[in-house]
């Protein structure tokens, strides 16, 4: 009998989860603007970056309605924003339509990738924004971190050793050719040679 | 000492690999100058050091950098 009855709740359960992925299946469709229905059924979601450029021209008052325009119009093509950011007012290293600096502004979002296309249009009839740029960007996982600070302190490790070396390498000759100045007066040539020498079973070992 | 003065100098090593870069990122404008040649022209591999990987991710990051006039195409 128990046996039965787990395997009815196994089958229950698994019911449940059913109709729990077919609701989130059926939530992100009717709630796409865009036309093509066939396409959006295997949707993806990618972490993208957008970097722009307002020009000095608009003062610092006028920024804010930009960016909440930009803001908002990423919002409208279903786009989850995960990070903003001002870079500040910075020098263009050449002249765009004759301004010489501009504030560089940076967004992160997340937006499904066949939307991306009509976003870089409607980015690109923005008077405001002198010039945009978005790239894909990655998210970094647990394992991942995990691994790049191993890493890291694998790296800090090495270099550490490396600068001791160093450190011992240069403190060895100099004493050794102290001595020798104390001893006595050896013939520039003759010390050329010897320190030749030394370097060279250094790099041997 | 000719000769250690040259192995000393040929010393290379790619930036990227020795510090753990796994992403370029193009807006540090600063740091990617180390790769552009007085004429802003991109170093090649053979002159940096830096390993066939990270040149192609560093070329690609001085390329948008480029665009987003971050760096100059050409130098005055």
């Amino acid at each position: 009998m128990s046996e039965e009855q787990k395997n009815n709740i196994k089958e229950e359960d698994t019911t449940e989860k059913n109709e729990e992925t077919k609701k989130d299946q059926q939530q992100p469709i009717p709630a796409q603007p865009t036309e093509d229905e066939n396409e959006e059924q295997e949707e993806k979601i990618e972490h993208y970056e957008l970097l722009y450029i307002v020009p000095i021209s608009y003062s610092v008052d006028e920024l804010k309605p930009i960016t909440e325009k930009i803001i908002k119009l990423i919002k409208d093509y279903n786009g989850e924003i995960t990070k903003e950011e001002d870079l500040g007012k910075l020098k263009l290293a050449y002249p765009i339509k004759q301004q010489s600096h501009g504030y560089y502004q940076l967004v992160e979002f997340k937006l499904p990738t066949n939307v991306l296309k009509s976003l870089n249009e409607s980015l690109r009839l923005i008077n405001e924004v002198l010039r945009f740029l978005i790239v894909k960007k990655k998210i970094k996982t647990e394992k991942e971190l995990i691994k790049e600070k191993a890493l890291q302190d694998k790296l800090a490790k090495k270099k550490e050793e490396a600068i001791e070396k160093i450190k011992a390498a240069k403190e060895e000759p100099k004493e050794k050719t102290q001595e020798k100045d104390g001893q006595d007066k050896v013939s520039l040539e003759d010390l050329d040679k010897k320190l030749d020498e030394l370097l060279d079973t250094d790099d041997i070992v | 000492m000719a000769k250690q003065k040259s192995l000393l100098e040929n010393q290379k090593y790619c930036y990227f690999c020795v510090n753990g870069i796994k992403d370029i990122d193009y807006k540090d404008g600063q740091l990617l100058r180390r790769w552009t040649s007085s004429y802003a022209k991109i170093v090649p591999r053979r002159r940096s050091g830096v390993c066939s990987k990270h040149q192609r991710k560093l070329a690609q990051a001085i390329k948008r950098a480029r665009y987003m006039a971050i760096l100059p195409y050409t130098q005055r």
